[in-house]
């Protein structure tokens, strides 16, 4: 069970480094603004328009 | 302790409905715009009149139809799940909550007997990922029962113009919407069980989040009430934190026994479901 534990917790500070690194590199290319961009105007296909 | 789970306790505290509503009207606030940098915890769609915050899966669809990696959204919802794994689905989704509303309506009902835990991997998998990588369009927001109840209908009725063009998928998201809020009254959960995309990106990371419900076999009367409580209809015993499982933490209030409790992090079941009913 240890051995588990320990092979999940080396998953976890891996997982959290490669995704700290995305949400940087996703905000240094400006992926923030360009959701802001998609979110602000309708969506066609959720109301049903297509 | 760690912190997350200290966190946890303390939200134990508070009855999971009024953190569901607070979640539902934060979402829906019509708070200042500039939220919508921001993804949605939870499934709301941010066509909604009243929405705050941009909708995570319309989101993914964006970025992979427009052939671009999405690192941004991708490591805010990896990040909440590795975290808190599927907590958002049950404390803090506005249509979650709309499911464990319409549940308490008095009608007869039903548990479907088939699982089909690997069907919301295939929706994410085929409408959010492949199709719209494909053809550019976004095929999970066409049929988002989400979208019609939050986006579709209110548009449909507030504006003249939406309602002009509103014509045949309106009607069959109206009709599969339909469909979907007679099952909720029926059945625990359908849309989170066998649908949600949003859930299936939580649920890979429910088997190592931070947050973890241990069960202690030695404590366990195996009385079944975590079992009758459960609003996805595992057997925490055996699937606590397992990729249905929604962490909605029911089990863990419920058990009169102190068997099921928010432990540190890294800590495995210690017993399968035969050793602790013999």
């Amino acid at each position: 069970m240890r051995v588990q534990d320990g092979r999940r917790n080396v998953a976890r500070w891996l997982l959290a480094a490669i995704l700290s690194a995305a949400l940087v590199t996703g905000l240094v290319l400006g992926q923030a603004a360009q959701l802001f961009a998609y979110a602000w105007p309708l969506c066609l296909p959720c109301i049903g328009i297509q | 302790m760690n912190p997350i789970v200290q966190a946890a306790a303390q939200l134990l505290r508070i009855r999971r409905g009024w953190v569901q509503l607070g979640a539902a009207l934060a979402t829906n606030s019509y708070f200042p715009t500039f939220l919508k940098r921001v993804p949605c915890a939870g499934l709301n769609c941010y066509s909604c009149p009243a929405a705050a915050f941009a909708c995570p899966i319309g989101g993914l669809q964006h970025f992979v139809a427009a052939r671009q990696v999405p690192l941004y959204l991708g490591a805010v919802l990896g990040l909440t799940g590795l975290i808190t794994g599927r907590l958002t689905c049950g404390w803090l989704c506005p249509f979650g909550w709309l499911q464990d509303l319409a549940y308490r309506l008095p009608v007869h009902k039903w548990s479907p007997r088939a699982r089909l835990p690997w069907l919301r991997f295939v929706i994410l998998a085929v409408f959010v990922l492949l199709l719209p990588f494909l053809t550019g369009e976004q095929w999970f927001s066409k049929i988002c029962p989400a979208g019609t109840l939050e986006a579709g209908i209110p548009w449909v009725l507030l504006s003249a113009e939406v309602r002009k063009q509103a014509g045949w998928l309106f009607a069959f998201k109206v009709a599969t919407l339909a469909l979907l809020l007679g099952w909720m009254t029926a059945t625990r959960r359908p849309f989170c069980r066998y649908f949600c995309p949003l859930g299936a990106v939580y649920a890979l990371f429910n088997p190592i989040s931070l947050l973890r419900v241990t069960v202690d076999s030695s404590a366990c009367s195996g009385c079944g009430q975590c079992r009758t409580i459960c609003p996805v209809e595992i057997d925490p015993l055996t699937s606590v934190n397992s990729v249905e499982c929604i962490h909605c933490m029911e089990c863990v209030r419920a058990c009169p026994s102190g068997a099921l409790f928010l432990g540190r992090a890294g800590r495995a079941p210690q017993a399968t479901t035969a050793e602790l009913r013999g």
